[in-house]
């Protein structure tokens, strides 16, 4: 649910067209005999919100730090506006970093704080204290100027970190789990004023997060990596609706496998059954994704509706949680997962019944076996 | 109601226990009010004698202030020499390191007695017997350990992505170790001033071999006279020494609280 | 999140290398001033022979150790120092097991005022400490006076071998109690309840439970307790009135009072061979344990 509306919200920003800002051309790292990144390019542009996604170990806070110029990377390129900062020590390279643990200097006030950088670039003290009164203000912490970041609280700390970081105005802004230590109202706050301040300064950011909902309503688009690789880089709504592999399918939002066919004249069987895709479709084995709640039940003695795939099986147990029922079908010898709205009067068939299930032929995802 | 509740035989015997252990620090202190021209407990008379006769005796007041300048130098030659060295060994990556580490504590695992003669023998030739210079030298060897372990501790548990923040935001590798890293690292260095300069100034054994009738430091004095007379002089520098002592702690408390400082 | 090694790989600013030897150059020579030159010499004493008046003659020779290992004098200093060390190991772990269990169970700030006492004799000279001890046993002391009070005959408690017992298995007790809470870090209270429940006495669960969880603490403590004691100077020296001759008073006398260098260093090189000794022990006893 959170997903579609984080999507919806996102469609109606639209995304920024600028030219490419920074640039990752076959960038790679190798720890010792690990090739933890073995070739990554990629482009982020100017002003757009970039979110790496994927599950811990995919290399995407390697990515992060070799930007931030904390990890040296063993191959390959980095360009910010045209400008190849590969081998640039960090404290020239103008970026602003958020880190998962705020990183704020214990020893320093908040305001003293969000001095730090400016001072670091020699700026008179009068333009400094000014300009640390109007981050503190943007990020409503004016009146807690004073205090050490230990007599904080979690969330104030992190806007203290993100004031830090913009107030120098860097070319980049990078974001490492920023929101993994808050709980969960505070994240959803957060992840708003970010979005929004981030939009206000039209900064280029970099955000890395292994919650795709982060990702799909923050940012303008999504690299989503695993093992190294990019798997898929797009809009949120291509990742979700298009998943250019069953990882991103399954990584980004649930899914049901299904194990299918294509005979050579291109039609999709599964379970010996004739069922509808869009577009191309591999020869040969294959694997056929489609989302739990773009899938409808109706007892087997109802009339299948007309224009809808629909599979026979037999339901093996339902589960309530409010919003939802979350009903498993079996289908041959495998088991999926449907979910409806719950309607008042809902009239599910009991379990052990026969049922249909039926899905529109533009939510099949199909990919050739074994391509995991 | 838990089982092993502590019982009633227990803690009897737990706080006779206590009193064997603490016994001999705290009879100082009566002791050291004897009106008594000999040791003798209880005295048979109460007076601050013994405290006059203590700042009436030149050679104790001299090893005092011996200890305490050297104590002072070492504890700062020890700050100086191991902050950075703790640094390297924390923060920078190379083969050896951790037998580089071991080597620089070594001297922790080794007898005093055997060390103090091992160092004699060495210094004679060097001419550094009976000297500041050869003092200081040899305190370091035992200090520096202790310095090196506590401030190597502190540093690897330190943040790093706070250094790594300072660079971000501009600061040169220089700006990073005065700024941050050194600031963060306040309570590692009071902990391990503070155990340097007790270590120092309790340093008896090795000292005993390398002191001499040019210069003298004040347990070295007291081991002297407690060799040679039993009276109540040396109980009256023992309160002193405790109070000093315990003064120590107190500043080591404040900045960073005792348990933390010498439990773990 | 990501597995990041802790320090950044490759980058370095300029000449790290250079400025890495610097920085490290201070402590690597007291090291080698302070340690490893004077170490490696010591060894070398102990092959050298000794001159009349002090000298040393630099040649190598067997002599000093087939001498000490013939003489039946150090053959009984060797013997001693190693039992009375031993002695006091036992008396220190006797004494130190039920306050460190007792303050293991403690809790809060009555544990840490515990903790505290226990630190505080380890902060206080042991030449003040030693002297306390002299205080205690002597003989207008209040041990002698209440033995004599109840009419018996106070035995010899001070400058002898009973007095530098009593004193050493005291200033040893607090690096016991520090190793015995180490290894009890793995001893729950709900283990010995558990045990308790299932029908244990006291007794028993102490024996079959919490002992044999506590072996690791009491190894370790006993091998920390053995080494101080057979290197312990100061009390034997002070309590032992010149009449108790053990290996650490006599490595003293022998370098300052008798000038005999490569003896001294022998000496010396022995007690580190029985560490070493001390050491291995301990490990065979862990490899039982586990």
């Amino acid at each position: 649910m959170m997903v579609e509306r984080a999507m919806a919200a996102e469609a109606a920003l639209g995304t920024p067209e600028g030219p490419d800002h920074l640039v990752l051309s076959e960038v790679g790292m190798t720890f010792g005999t690990l090739d933890v990144i073995p070739s990554l390019s990629l482009s982020v542009r100017r002003g757009e919100m970039v979110a790496f996604l994927g599950p811990s170990g995919c290399g995407k806070t390697t990515t992060l730090r070799m930007i931030a110029g904390l990890l040296d990377p063993t191959r390959g390129r980095i360009s910010v506006g045209g400008r190849d900062i590969t081998h640039l020590p960090v404290h020239d390279r103008d970026m602003g970093m958020v880190f998962q643990s705020y990183a704020l200097f214990p020893h320093m006030t908040v305001a003293q704080n969000v001095a730090f950088g400016l001072e670091m670039r020699r700026m008179a003290k009068v333009e400094i204290r000014a300009r640390v009164e109007r981050a503190l203000a943007m990020v409503q912490l004016g009146h807690l100027a004073g205090r050490k970041p230990k007599a904080l609280s979690g969330g104030q700390q992190q806007r203290v970190a993100l004031a830090r970081a913009l107030v120098v105005e860097p070319s980049i802004l990078l974001l490492d789990e920023p929101l993994s230590n808050l709980d969960a109202k505070l994240r959803d706050e957060m992840r708003v004023q970010i979005r929004s301040l981030q939009q206000q300064s039209g900064i280029t950011a970099v955000f890395v997060t292994h919650d795709q909902v982060e990702a799909l309503s923050m940012c303008d688009r999504i690299v989503v990596m695993r093992g190294g690789h990019v798997e898929q880089y797009g809009t949120p709504n291509e990742i979700y609706e298009r998943p250019a592999t069953p990882f991103v399918a399954s990584f980004v939002g649930r899914t049901n496998r299904l194990s299918g066919r294509v005979d050579p004249s291109g039609r999709l069987l599964i379970e010996g059954r004739p069922v509808a895709a869009e577009g191309r479709l591999p020869e040969g084995a294959v694997e056929v994704l489609v989302r739990p709640h773009r899938m409808s039940l109706r007892a087997a003695s109802e009339e299948p509706p007309a224009g809808l795939n629909s599979l026979p099986g037999v339901l093996t147990g339902a589960t309530f949680v409010g919003d939802l029922i979350q009903a498993t079908v079996r289908i041959g010898a495998g088991e999926i997962t449907v979910e409806q709205l719950t309607r008042r009067r809902s009239g599910l068939p009991e379990p052990g019944s026969a049922v249909t299930v039926a899905w529109e032929a533009g939510d099949t995802m199909v990919y050739p076996e074994g391509r995991a | 109601m838990q089982i092993h509740k502590t019982s009633k035989p227990m803690g009897i015997l737990v706080a006779v226990l206590f009193l064997y252990l603490l016994a001999p620090v705290i009879l100082v202190f009566p002791i050291s009010l004897s009106g008594d021209s000999v040791l003798r407990f209880p005295p048979t008379s109460w007076s601050l004698r013994w405290y006059e006769a203590l700042f009436e005796n030149r050679a104790m007041l001299g090893a005092f202030w011996t200890s305490l300048s050297l104590a002072a130098i070492v504890t700062v030659l020890s700050l100086v020499i191991a902050v950075p060295a703790a640094w390297v060994m924390v923060r920078m990556e190379f083969r050896g390191r951790d037998l580089l580490f071991n080597l620089f504590t070594a001297p922790l695992l080794l007898p005093t007695i055997v060390l103090g003669l091992a160092i004699l023998i060495v210094f004679a030739s060097f001419g550094l017997l009976a000297t500041m210079q050869g003092l200081i030298l040899a305190h370091l060897v035992i200090t520096l350990p202790y310095a090196l372990r506590i401030l190597a501790v502190s540093l690897a548990t330190q943040n790093m992505a706070c250094e790594e923040a300072a660079k971000t935001l501009g600061a040169k590798p220089l700006t990073v170790f005065f700024r941050v890293t050194l600031p963060m690292l306040t309570p590692g260095i009071v902990a391990a001033a503070a155990l340097c300069f007790l270590v120092s100034f309790d340093e008896v054994v090795i000292t005993l071999f390398l002191t001499g009738p040019r210069i003298s430091t004040l347990p070295v004095e007291l081991y002297n006279y407690v060799y040679n007379t039993a009276d109540p002089l040396v109980a009256a520098a023992s309160v002193l020494l405790i109070l000093l002592t315990l003064g120590v702690i107190l500043v080591v408390e404040r900045a960073m609280g005792l348990g933390r400082a010498f439990v773990k | 999140m990501t597995a990041v090694p802790a320090v950044s790989a490759g980058r370095r600013p300029m000449g790290g290398q250079q400025v890495a030897v610097a920085l490290l150059l201070p402590i690597a020579l007291i090291n080698v001033v302070g340690f490893m030159l004077p170490i490696f010499n010591l060894a070398r004493y102990s092959f050298n022979r000794a001159t009349v008046g002090g000298g040393i003659e630099n040649v190598l020779t067997l002599q000093n150790w087939t001498g000490l290992l013939g003489d039946p004098f150090y053959l009984q200093l060797i013997l001693n120092s190693v039992f009375v060390s031993l002695g006091v190991t036992l008396c220190a772990l006797i004494l130190s097991y039920p306050i460190a269990l007792y303050l293991h169970r403690a809790s809060g700030s009555w544990r840490t005022f515990l903790t505290v006492l226990v630190i505080s004799p380890l902060l206080t000279s042991a030449v003040v400490r030693t002297y306390g001890w002299i205080a205690i046993l002597a003989e207008e002391g209040p041990v002698v006076s209440a033995i004599r009070g109840m009419g018996l005959t106070p035995p010899p408690l001070m400058f002898n071998i009973n007095g530098v017992f009593i004193g050493l298995t005291e200033i040893l007790m607090p690096y016991m109690i520090l190793a015995l809470l180490a290894g009890f870090g793995r001893l729950d209270p709900r283990v010995e309840e558990a045990a308790r429940t299932l029908g244990a006495t006291p007794w028993q669960s102490f024996r079959r439970v919490i002992l044999p969880l506590t072996a690791p603490g009491i190894a370790l403590g006993c091998l920390l307790c053995f080494v101080l004691a057979v290197s312990s100077f100061i009390t034997p020296k002070l309590m032992g009135g010149g009449r108790v001759f053990l290996l650490a008073t006599e490595i003293y006398d022998q370098a300052i009072v008798t000038l005999n260098w490569p003896l001294a260093s022998t000496l010396s090189i022995l007690v580190l061979v029985i560490f070493g000794a001390a050491l291995v022990a301990y490990s065979a006893v862990l490899k039982r344990l586990d």
